[in-house]
């Protein structure tokens, strides 16, 4: 990675719930452009270092900038300057469920940035395609939709206002391996297209092999960052299990060599 | 910081004899879609001459609504007969449009909007219909509730006593002090408007029959009731609710326990249960109301006061009231178990269904409150 001034910048963040100390001395950056995945066991912290990027938890100590701002000492108004510069996937879809698919979608366009109805619905129409949803989908309520359908319906929302920055967290869970490989080339595709630089939270190794050219794990209270090749390398016994497992050795045979 | 600067977009129009030259520059983002879409709208009033080019190579910054935004206005104007050129048009440009290219949303044959009284109309329907099946879906239910108590009776070691015993504490004891609170402010207030009337009559003394027989016979069980329809049917509604989105209830049937023994006959048992209890406490409390009232204005001596209670209620008056409040529990407990199984999917529909809960709790206990008071008087109790 060249030197480029990093567009989410993370030092020494500590987070805690009551007596349970998550996140201690953490330190992260991410430069624009890359993919960037976050690992860890369950309970290690990953969505809430991902809440504490966007928001919606203030950390203990440290501070979190994200494309020069500091969050948590963010006004109103840049806060909301800011969040029209990056969109969110959440694990379940988190879709309105009043709201049709195509009412989702419009949501950040209309209230951010106050465009024309006509031209929120083309957006949105747009939007709706790119991610591999059939027209049809427009006027359905996620209670209708199948899993990945809310996923891909998610993540047309959280690309809306074609943000910089895009969050996913476990975008790949729960779909069929398929669907999962057609959601990796739809985030490359849109990566390559517009410039996007994507965090995603994960655990599907074959997304990390294929999308990821970063990778923070997440140990010990602390972040391993490296490229996979060094990951793969590293003594940590958690890494080590972690990448060469059973499921880590299937999963990324043949990669090394 | 400087990365957060956006420029606001432009469009440069030169005209030239045979052709017309547009010029967009700065930034055509999704941020600043707002200030471009007015420039791009003002193009279809203006009378332009048939050859138009469109020059990019001053365009700065742009994403997939930028784009768009310039690609519905070339379409619109090859539409009107415009012949369009594109001038120095990015690589990156050209990617980001061959995307949106194959998308031309067509909108015109999904709105069909409907008249003013047509929709009126199909919403009296709808209305229509609906109430209909909701009627014959509630006597349905009650059916299967009354299988499901009844097969509880055979094999009473099916019966949840620890799970009734819970609701018995939340549905019964933790509302006492509301409707005591309640059911003494109803006292006072009978009391004082009976009092005023009959003192014309120099009947004040009668006061006391009023409320004690009142009391007793309507407003006790029936304030009861309302006050446990709001409270605890729409607790009961919300949970069974939130339980059905969350597959709950699904994970219960396949884990071979019936969502009727587990959830719904104990809250209805719990309710049948407690209301009659909560009838008593509401009885006294408004006995106490009522008595305060007369013991304070009247100069009615406490002793005198019970004493007069004693002659005026009879026994029957006593029953009267008291065993409407089971039939009233059960009546409560079925409509919320009802709305909450009927919650389907999204956030909405549950707010839906726990006002239509409540509202269909009180009004039907309201109902067959109106016609067992018809029914009584007639036998003479």
């Amino acid at each position: 990675m060249t030197k480029v001034s990093p567009i989410i910048s993370i030092r020494n963040l500590k987070i805690q719930f009551g007596e349970e100390i998550v996140h201690e001395g953490l330190d992260l950056d991410i430069s624009p452009g890359e993919i960037f995945g976050i690992v860890g066991g369950s309970g290690s912290g990953k969505s809430v270092l991902m809440n504490a990027v966007l928001g919606l938890l203030s950390p203990l100590e440290g501070t979190i900038t994200v494309l020069g701002e500091k969050i948590g000492s963010l006004e109103q108004i840049t806060k909301l300057h800011l969040q029209s510069h990056w969109g969110v996937l959440f694990q379940g879809g988190a879709l309105f469920s009043s709201l049709t698919v195509g009412e989702n979608i419009q949501i950040p366009l209309k209230e951010m940035e106050h465009v024309s109805d006509e031209f929120a619905r083309e957006m949105a129409f747009i939007k709706l395609k790119m991610v591999g949803l059939k027209e049809e989908d427009f006027f359905k309520y996620p209670a209708e939709l199948s899993g990945g359908m809310v996923k891909r319906a998610g993540l047309a929302r959280a690309l809306a206002v074609d943000p910089e920055i895009l969050f996913l967290d476990e975008p790949t869970a729960g779909l069929d391996p398929i669907s999962a490989s057609a959601f990796d080339d739809l985030i490359l595709t849109l990566r390559n297209n517009l410039n996007l630089t994507v965090i995603m939270v994960t655990h599907d190794l074959d997304s990390i092999r294929r999308l990821c050219d970063r990778i923070a794990v997440l140990v010990d209270k602390k972040a391993i960052v490296g490229t996979l090749e060094a990951l793969l390398d590293n003594k940590h016994p958690w890494v080590r299990e972690y990448f060469h497992g059973v499921r880590g050795k299937a999963a990324l045979a043949g990669f090394k060599e | 910081m400087e990365r957060l600067e956006v420029k606001s977009p432009k469009l440069e129009v030169l005209s030239q004899k045979e052709m017309v030259l547009f010029k967009p520059t700065g930034s055509w983002l999704a941020k600043t879609v707002r200030e471009a879409e007015p420039l791009c709208l003002a193009l279809s009033q203006k009378s332009l001459p048939k050859h138009l080019v469109f020059d990019l190579s001053e365009l700065e910054t742009y994403d997939t609504a930028g784009v768009w935004l310039l690609q519905r206005t070339m379409q619109d104007l090859e539409y009107k007969g415009h012949r369009i050129e594109l001038r120095s048009e990015s690589r990156a440009f050209k990617t980001l449009s061959s995307r949106l290219s194959p998308y031309k949303p067509a909108f015109e044959k999904i709105h069909k909007p409907y008249s003013f009284f047509e929709e009126r109309l199909i919403e009296l329907g709808i209305i229509s219909v609906n109430l209909f099946f909701l009627t014959c879906d509630l006597v349905v239910f009650l059916g299967q509730v009354a299988t499901g108590l009844f097969s509880t009776l055979l094999h009473p070691s099916r019966l949840r006593l620890i799970s009734i015993v819970y609701h018995i504490e939340r549905f019964g004891v933790n509302a006492i002090p509301i409707v005591s609170l309640l059911a003494l402010s109803l006292g006072l207030v009978l009391a004082y408007q009976g009092e005023e009337q009959l003192r014309r009559f120099g009947a004040e003394i009668y006061t006391i029959n009023l409320v004690s027989i009142s009391i007793f016979r309507e407003v006790g069980v029936l304030i009861t009731a309302i006050l446990v329809a709001g409270r605890t049917g729409s607790s009961i509604t919300a949970q069974i609710g939130i339980m059905k989105i969350n597959q709950e209830v699904d994970a219960l049937n396949t884990l071979g326990l019936s969502p009727m023994d587990v959830l719904i006959i104990p809250r209805i048992i719990a309710l049948i249960l407690v209301l009659p209890l909560l009838t008593f406490v509401a009885n006294i409390a408004g006995l106490v109301g009522g008595g305060i009232m007369v013991i304070f204005s009247l100069d009615v001596s406490p002793q005198l006061y019970m004493h007069r209670i004693n002659e005026a209620v009879t026994l029957g008056s006593f029953w009267v009231g008291f065993l409407k409040a089971p039939l009233f529990g059960a009546i409560i407990g079925l409509v919320s178990c009802f709305e909450g199984m009927r919650v389907k999917g999204t956030a909405e529909s549950i707010g839906i269904c726990t006002t239509r809960s409540v509202v269909e709790g009180i009004f039907l206990v309201t109902i067959v409150d109106a016609l067992l008071s018809i029914f009584f008087s007639k036998v003479g109790v």
